[in-house]
This record gives C-alpha cells, sequence and structure tokens, in this order.
C-alpha cells in the first residue's frame, strides 16, 4: 500500500473527527486518546510494524465496553456516547492498517461521524468539514480503485479526478434541492438539539436579566420597502404579544392565556390572508427554535408565507403558530406600517392593581395640566427616559412595596420592562387604555447580507397606547444600550451563517416549490401581449430546452469524426465529390487548369499524411486546417484567403519528407 | 454491458438507503447533505463507468507463430470514438491472459496501443470473437462488462491464435545431436547451383567455391554452399492411435514439432504421418507450418487406417508414446525411435 494512500486514510480519519469536534458536544477528554491518531498513522505511513490483532481486538471489546458506560453513566447520550466510540476506533484503527480492505473501513467510519455530527450540530464549521470530506472521500475511494487496478500513481487521472470533483459537488446539491422533504418523521421522536429561549404568555417583573445577557442570535430578520420609505438599520420593533393584565408584579396575556380573542387563519393558494390592507414592508424572518410559538413582526400583518398550514392571530396583534416549535422557522410576512385601529372595549387597558396612589400622583404631577391624552402619553414617556437610569442590575431598596414603586421612587434605575412597567400604569392611572408589548428591538444590521441580527439580549418591552381612536407606540426606556459595533469579519461570517441556515439547515419543501416553480418559468417578462392578442410567452421556453438537446445530441454523436477526415469530408461534399470517392480521386476530377488545383492538391496530400500518419504533426495541421479555410472560403464564392503559415510549413516539410 | 455491483457498491448502497431513509425520517438537513453526497458518489460511479466502456473499438495482433512454452507479444489497439477519453480499463482475452491487459487512458479519437509478452502454456486453437472490456471507474462500487468486438484482428473479424506444439530442444533431450554429421553432410555440399549460404573456408574445399566478394569485405575466405540436388528425405511417423495418457501423448506431439521443425530448417523434405492424417514430402516453412497446424489440433486416437510405403533413401523417426504400438514393423526399418515416455 503505498503510503500517499495510508496519508489520504488519515485525513479522512481526520477529517470525519473534526466534523465531531466542531460539534461542541464531546468530552474533552477524548481528545488524549484521539490524538494517538497520528502515532498510528505515522507508523503506518513509515512502514513500521502494525499492532497485533489480538492486541487490536481485545482492545475493541474494551472500547465497546467503555461506550455502554460512556452512553448510560457519564455522558447519558447514546449519540454523544456512539461519537466518543467512533473516534477511539479511529485511534485502534490507525495502528492496524494492513490490507487494503483497512482504509475502506476508516472511510466508512468517517462518514458515520460525519451523520453523528449532523445530528450534533447545525453550525456552519459543519459546512466546511462537509466540502472538505467530499474533497477527500472522493480522492479517497478514487485512489481505491487505482490501487485495485495496480495503478501507483494518479499522475495520469488528476484532470479526471478534479472534474469528478466537481461533479460530485454539483450533483450533491442538486440532489439536496431535490430530495423530497417530509412534514414530519415516519418512525421514533426526532432529537433536536436546536437553541431554545423563553417568551411565555406570563412574565414577572424582573425576570428579564438573564434574557437580557445571553447574545445568543433569536432571529435574523431582512425588511424591505414596498412603497413607503424605510431605512435600514434603523431600531425596529419586532412584536411579539401584548399583556393586559398586571397582577403581583406580574403580566398576564389573557388573550394567549385564555384563547378568548384569537382567530384561526388557514393557508391559501398565495399564504395567509389577514387583511387587504396595503403592503408597506416585506420581512423574511428567520427564527431559531424558540421555547415559544410566537412569530415576531413590525408593523400590521397583511399576509404571512411559510411552510405553517395554520396560525392565530389576536386582535391584540400577536401571531403565534398552532404549536411551539422544535426547528428553526422561516417565514415571510407582509406588513403595512399604519397603526392598528383601536376595536371593541377598553376596559381590560385599563386595569390597575390596587394600592397604587403614589403612582397614580406621579402620573397626575408628569402629565401637568394638559388634558390631551396624546400629550400626557408623551409627557409620561419623555419624564421615564430623563429622570431615570437604565440598569440590568436594579437592586430593591424596599421589599414592603411593590417592584413598580420601587422603580418609580426608590431605586430609579430598571431595564425596558421596569419602565414599560410604570409607563403603562402611569397612563392607565391617567385613564388612557394602554398595554406592555414584548418582541424584540432590533439594532444590529449587517450591511453584508442587509439584514438584522436579533439577539437573545435585543428582548425588550414597550408600551402601546390607545389615543385618538389608534393603538400608538411609546418606548420609554432610554437607548443606554451599549453600541454595537463588530468587525466586518464577524458580520461576514454571520452573513455565512444566515445563508447556511437559510438555504442548507433550513431548506424546506417550501423551497423546493419555489424552485421548481423558477424552473418552470425561468423567464420573467417586462411586457405583456397587446389586449385581444394571444400570449405567445410561453413559446420562449421552449427555446433553451430545444437548444440543450441539440447541444448534446452534437456532443454525444457516436460517431464524430477527428477534425482532419471532417474537413476533406467537407471539401469533398462542396466539390460534389461521392462519398465512395478517395482523395486522389476527387483530385482527378478537377481539370488542372482549375484555379483551386493547386491548393487542392496540396490538400488531399497533407489529408493523406494526417490521416494516416500514427502521429499527428501539429504544423502540418495547422497548413491543412488553414488550406481548408481557403477552400471553403472560395467554394463558397470568397476569395481564397491568403493567410496561410507558408514559411514554418515549409521549413518543417523539408525536414520530415 | 453488465454492471455487478462489487462488494464494497453493495454495501455502500446499503448504507446510501439507511441513510436516506434517517433523512426522510428526521427531516435533518444536515443528513439529507451527507445522503445527497452518497447518492451523487453512486449515480457517478453508475454513469461514468457506463460512459467509460462506450463506443470501444478493440483490434488484437499475435506476433505468430507461436509455440506453447513461449511467451509472445500480443498488441492490443484500443479506439475511442467518443468525445471524451475513457480512463482505466482492463481488456480481459479469455484464454490468453488471466490479469488482462490495463489501459489507463484512452483518448477521443484515438488509437490507444498496448503490448504485453503473454506465454502460451498450451497447444492448440485459441479463437477469440470478443474481448471482454472491464472497468470499476471512477470507484470501486460497481464492476462493468462488456464484448468488444475484435473487429481488426490478423484473420478477419474472429482472431484466430494457433498455438502450435512446445518445441523441444533435441540435442539436449537426447544427449546426442538426432542427425548425425554424415547426415549433415548430406545436405549441404559445395558444388551445385542453388546457392543456400556462405561459411568460413575449410581445408578441402574446391577455390571454385570460394566467394571473392564476401572474402574481400571480410578479409577471410568464405565459401559458397549450394543445396543438394536432389535433398535427404526426412519422415517422422507419429502413433497416436494408441496413447491414452495425456502427458505422453502431448510429449510425443512436442517431440514430433520438434523433429519437424528442425529438419525442415536444415533443408530436408520432410513429411509428417500421424493415424489422422498424412502429409506428402515437402520443404520450406510453408510446409512446416501446415504440418504442425496439425500437431497443433491433434487431439484423439485414432487407429492407423494404412501407413504409406517408406522409401530407400529416407530417414524415418519414429515417435511413440509408449512401447504399444501397431507400428512395430517399423522399428527395424527406423533411423530413430523416441519414446515420449522417456523425455
Amino acid at each position: 500500500m503505498p503510503p500517499i494512500y495510508k496519508l489520504i486514510t488519515c485525513l479522512v480519519a481526520l477529517v470525519g473527527d473534526l466534523s465531531l469536534i466542531t460539534t461542541g458536544e464531546l468530552n474533552p477528554l477524548i481528545y488524549i486518546p484521539g490524538s494517538l491518531m497520528f502515532v498510528g498513522y505515522y507508523r503506518a505511513i513509515k512502514g513500521l510494524p502494525q499492532a497485533h490483532r489480538y492486541l487490536t481486538g481485545t482492545l475493541s471489546t474494551v472500547v465497546l465496553l467503555l461506550f455502554f458506560f460512556d452512553a448510560f453513566y457519564l455522558s447519558r447520550d447514546i449519540i454523544v456516547g456512539v461519537s466518543h466510540m467512533s473516534i477511539l476506533f479511529h485511534t485502534l484503527k490507525s495502528f492496524d492498517i494492513k490490507d487494503p480492505w483497512d482504509p475502506l473501513q476508516v472511510f466508512f467510519m468517517s462518514l458515520i461521524q460525519l451523520l453523528l455530527a449532523s445530528e450534533l450540530t447545525r453550525s456552519l464549521a459543519f459546512g466546511a468539514v462537509f466540502l472538505l470530506f467530499i474533497v477527500l472521500i472522493v480522492f479517497a475511494i478514487f485512489y481505491s480503485h487505482l490501487m485495485k487496478e495496480g495503478v501507483p500513481t494518479v499522475r495520469p487521472f488528476l484532470r479526471p479526478l478534479f472534474s469528478i470533483m466537481g461533479i460530485v459537488v454539483l450533483l450533491t446539491a442538486i440532489f439536496f434541492v431535490s430530495t423530497p422533504r417530509l412534514r414530519g418523521s415516519l418512525i421514533g421522536v426526532g432529537l433536536s438539539r436546536g437553541i431554545r429561549s423563553g417568551f411565555s404568555e406570563s412574565i414577572k417583573l424582573g425576570g428579564l436579566e438573564e434574557v437580557k445577557l445571553d447574545p445568543t442570535v433569536v432571529m435574523r430578520v431582512t425588511v424591505k420597502p414596498m412603497g413607503r420609505p424605510f431605512i435600514q438599520g434603523n431600531p425596529l420593533y419586532l412584536r411579539g404579544s401584548t399583556f393586559e393584565l398586571y397582577r403581583e408584579d406580574t403580566w398576564i396575556d389573557l388573550d394567549r392565556a385564555f384563547q378568548t380573542s384569537s382567530r384561526k387563519y388557514r393557508a391559501g393558494p398565495g399564504g395567509i390572508v389577514f387583511s387587504d390592507a396595503r403592503r408597506d414592508l416585506y420581512q423574511e424572518v428567520v427564527l431559531e427554535p424558540l421555547d415559544s410559538e410566537l412569530l415576531f413582526y413590525t408593523g400590521t400583518p397583511v399576509m404571512l408565507q411559510s411552510e405553517a398550514g395554520e396560525v392565530y392571530l389576536t386582535e391584540d396583534g400577536a401571531l403565534s403558530l398552532p404549536r411551539k416549535r422544535s426547528k428553526r422557522f422561516r417565514y415571510i410576512i407582509y406588513t403595512t406600517t399604519d397603526p392598528r385601529p383601536v376595536k371593541g372595549p377598553l376596559m381590560e387597558y385599563l386595569q390597575l392593581p390596587g394600592g397604587l396612589r403614589r403612582v397614580k400622583a406621579l402620573a397626575e404631577e408628569v402629565a401637568g395640566g394638559t388634558s390631551e391624552p396624546m400629550q400626557k402619553a408623551h409627557s409620561v414617556e419623555a419624564y421615564l427616559r430623563q429622570n431615570y437610569t437604565y440598569s440590568l442590575n436594579p437592586s430593591r431598596v424596599d421589599r414592603s412595596v411593590s417592584p413598580v414603586e420601587d422603580f418609580l421612587f426608590n431605586t430609579r434605575r430598571g431595564y425596558c420592562e421596569y419602565y414599560a412597567t410604570a409607563m403603562v400604569l402611569m397612563l392607565r392611572t391617567l385613564g388612557i387604555p394602554a398595554r406592555l408589548v414584548t418582541g424584540y428591538l432590533a439594532v444590529e444590521y449587517n450591511q453584508y447580507g442587509n439584514y438584522y441580527i436579533v439577539r437573545q439580549r435585543d428582548a425588550h418591552t414597550w408600551v402601546e397606547a390607545a389615543v385618538d381612536g389608534l393603538w400608538l407606540t411609546f418606548d420609554p426606556t432610554p437607548s443606554t444600550a451599549e453600541e454595537i459595533s463588530r468587525s466586518d469579519l464577524l458580520l461576514f461570517l454571520d452573513f455565512l451563517k444566515m445563508k447556511w441556515q437559510r438555504y442548507v439547515v433550513g431548506f424546506s419543501s417550501y423551497d423546493q416549490r419555489r424552485i421548481a416553480g423558477l424552473l418552470a418559468r425561468p423567464i420573467r417578462f417586462g411586457f405583456k401581449a397587446p389586449a385581444g392578442r394571444p400570449d405567445l410567452r410561453w413559446v420562449v421556453y421552449p427555446v433553451p430546452v430545444l437548444f440543450t438537446a441539440v447541444l448534446l445530441i452534437y456532443l454525444m454523436r457516436r460517431h464524430r469524426l477527428p477534425p482532419v477526415s471532417r474537413f476533406f469530408f467537407e471539401i469533398r461534399r462542396s466539390l460534389g465529390g461521392e462519398p465512395s470517392i478517395t482523395g486522389t480521386e476527387l483530385l482527378q476530377q478537377l481539370p488542372p487548369s482549375h484555379p483551386l488545383f493547386g491548393e487542392l492538391r496540396e490538400f488531399v496530400l497533407l489529408y493523406h499524411r494526417l490521416r494516416f500518419s500514427p502521429r499527428r504533426d501539429e504544423d502540418l495541421f495547422r497548413r491543412y486546417e488553414a488550406l481548408y479555410r481557403s477552400l471553403r472560403k472560395a467554394l463558397r464564392g470568397r476569395s481564397p484567403s491568403p493567410e496561410v503559415p507558408e514559411e514554418r510549413y515549409t521549413r518543417n516539410q523539408g525536414q520530415q519528407v | 454491458m453488465r454492471i455487478e455491483p462489487t462488494r464494497e457498491g453493495k454495501r455502500f448502497l446499503l448504507a446510501l438507503l439507511v441513510v436516506g431513509f434517517t433523512s426522510l425520517n428526521t427531516g435533518n438537513n444536515l443528513m439529507y447533505l451527507t445522503f445527497s453526497m452518497m447518492a451523487a458518489l453512486f449515480v457517478i460511479s453508475l454513469v461514468a463507468g457506463f460512459l467509460n466502456l462506450k463506443s470501444l473499438q478493440t483490434a488484437l495482433q499475435v506476433d505468430e507463430p507461436i509455440f506453447a512454452g513461449q511467451s509472445k507479444e500480443i498488441l492490443l489497439s484500443v479506439k475511442n470514438r467518443k468525445w471524451f477519453t475513457s480512463y482505466s480499463i482492463r481488456f480481459l482475452l479469455e484464454g490468453i491472459t488471466r490479469e488482462g491487459l490495463y489501459i489507463a487512458k484512452v483518448p477521443p479519437g484515438n488509437v490507444t496501443r498496448i503490448n504485453q509478452r503473454v506465454l502460451f502454456q498450451k497447444r492448440g486453437v485459441y479463437e477469440m470473437r470478443y474481448a471482454i472490456v472491464q472497468t470499476s471507474f471512477p470507484f470501486i462500487f460497481f464492476r462493468f462488462r462488456q464484448k468488444a468486438p475484435l473487429s481488426a484482428g490478423t484473420r478477419g473479424t474472429t482472431l484466430r491464435v494457433v498455438v502450435y506444439p512446445r518445441l523441444l530442444d533435441i540435442e539436449r533431450v537426447f544427449g546426442t545431436a538426432i542427425l548425425t554429421e554424415e547426415q549433415r553432410g548430406r545436405l549441404l555440399q559445395t558444388e551445385g547451383e542453388e546457392v543456400h549460404s556462405l561459411r568460413q573456408y575449410r581445408p578441402g574445399d574446391h577455390w571454385r567455391a570460394i566467394h571473392w566478394k564476401s572474402t574481400a569485405k571480410r578479409g577471410d575466405l568464405m565459401v559458397k554452399e549450394f543445396v543438394v540436388d536432389e535433398p535427404e528425405r526426412v519422415t517422422v511417423v507419429l502413433d497416436n492411435s494408441l496413447c491414452k495418457e495425456e502427458e505422453a501423448f502431448e510429449k510425443a506431439v512436442s517431440l514430433s514439432a520438434s523433429l519437424l521443425y528442425e529438419a525442415v530448417q536444415r533443408g530436408y523434405s520432410v513429411r509428417l504421418i500421424t493415424s489422422s492424417k498424412a502429409f506428402p514430402f515437402g520443404s520450406g516453412m510453408e510446409h512446416l507450418w501446415r504440418m504442425l497446424d496439425c500437431l497443433a489440433v491433434l487431439r484423439s486416437p485414432r487407429p492407423f487406417e494404412a501407413v504409406p510405403p517408406m522409401e530407400e533413401r529416407e530417414i524415418l523417426f519414429l515417435v511413440l508414446p509408449d512401447e504399444k504400438t501397431f507400428l512395430g514393423h517399423l522399428i527395424p526399418r527406423a533411423e530413430r525411435v523416441f519414446y515420449a515416455s522417456d523425455i
């Protein structure tokens, strides 16, 4: 077995291990025995004696026993246990590379590792490892073929090898896109290991501190304006749900808790249509697995396109799926930027817990003498923004009062929940219906992909108040959040991650349908048939199909002639010669006085030399080709071309004849 | 074209099905990715292997004559009539080579030639209409096989290779020359009409026999040798009527062929008599090949119907597989009797 084959085997094993390591799910202790693989392959490449089969057999049994211990007691995870075991087997095998069959076992083991890794991770690193694996595995099994044929070197096969690598990558992409997807599993329960974050129908004041420190990406949102101006990169309020009832320091979403005003919408041909309002914004959201069924958006929803067959939308605008999703979810939502009109009774938005006299007094003081609800709301918002300090650690000063009162009168420090709660309660004490809105405030904009990166720490609460018949948004939280400054490289990497998550990890049957639609109608026409005339745009579609078919037939012709014969046959046909006559006979048919006789004689002479010579002379061929072109032009009624490389040909002819 | 999955191919196919089902079941797109890669490898293995063998034209030439036990060069020409190159192809020539001939690549439109020395173990006629063209390119999952007609062989559309019996070094086998010095002397003489060859001058040679031109060229006296007007006649009688032991029979055939070969080489007028066929006297290589053709295919024992009469001046060699023979009456007449069982 040549050392290069052992080296490739080592690399395939390494990539297999790497695919598991990049998941970050393994016990770091496994790296110690895993790294012994290098010693094994070093010995194999150097041709040193390999381990005795009794030794490898015994150690394999030990590894198997270790697997049971690991899977059921140590890691308590079968997949992680199998991953550990595969790394150990790789190490063992590296000391036992004797027969040509051994590398094939290593390749197979690496393939299993790749499958295990695909279950343990969704990261972009998997994509990089996967590409590396394709290149190596193609090389490795190609080399196995050569080994079987007894060919010692791969050098003569480099061109087909690289072509095959390219075709494998291309076909992998095609198969990936076209393989049918099922919406559910056939057998068993899926092992989902996605990111989860909390978003429930009740929130206790002060419970968001941990979330506000979490940099995990929750979603990526692409926004495109559809008529109305929109400034990309400006903060974007992505609403989730609204809370109406405040009791015992806890906000409760009555609609979600009791399913009171939520209405079910089913998907139609183009998606789920909520209203016929104007579509101002297009938002494409890739939502990570969340411990919530909520869908986030900005504005008022008009239409939703997604895999979901049905959704629920409350009067407050909380959009949700029938159940929580354990997988990444992508949806496109069209919204209008017009404020929601106030509908129905507003009693629940004026609900107040008892004992808020000081709050009411403060609200009245802040509102001053104005009677306009809009003025009052703006005054309260401005007061809170200007007189309180943003803090993620608002320690309580007086535990005998409610957290809101403690925030308003004692600590004067807090984060969005405190601000929003305080404003809602203050507005309610002033008789203005208000509600708390939770969601995310997207502030991180990636200019490489033109999308917002939304993290857990962007979780936000703000206020909606019923003013002048409309629900208007107020945000009393001062914008003291730290400046987001990320390097271009990190932003670019995030862009790659988004594309990976969107087009690979999150590829769905919905995408398949879109691609199928695109393939069926690849050309979008900017014109329409005149009224009363038939629409002939479809005529364009068969053209590329026919062109491709003709090209394929031409390329795959069974008896495609080499150029030497083809040139001669063409000239013979042009001169009206029968297919059965030879070059000499063709020449005999032409009188010597014919203006083309000289050229034709040389052409026929060269044809004989090139056609029946075992080796092709390039100079002769160039001359032959030049004569062919010249004759062809002349036979079409043009003058013979003077551009014949005479000099070099004559010199070489002198040497060769 | 026959497509056979290899052991590795069968296992890979099984793994592909398992991974495919798992992907479908879990809906895990990364698993789909791995499945797609495996499917791509599988499809390329099938398509590339299939296309690799298409439109190949083969021709085989063998350097004749061929004697059993001799290694001879065979030349395989392969023409690729596709528009793309064929790679890693093995040509199996049944009965001629076990491993076959391997060609790394055949460029489009070109004829690629490969030669290999092949040992022909047994005498006989090897007839081939097809070469088996085989490849497992580019991977090791499938073996593709198809028959490629040997369209431009040496003898028309069917390649017919006659392997003559093994030639024995008779002098080494028997320790003495088969033809005595006297017999040899009778073959060539320094007087006559037809010049056979030149040799160095020996004392006693007539000066008229000196070839002056070559003497001047070599600086040594050279004389002309002439063929005798009526060459001596040699008859080889092979008794293949009773022999049932194959090994002895083969040895007898080889011995007969060797005697004929040596005698013809020395210019004798030679004939062969077997129970199956009797040849008239003749000389020259064409006559020799005809007799060897007969010996190449000589198989089943047949009783002698009649033994042609012997002449006075002929040298008779009697080749008997063993001591059992119907030709006992020829033994006293024979110059020499060879028993194949003694070889």
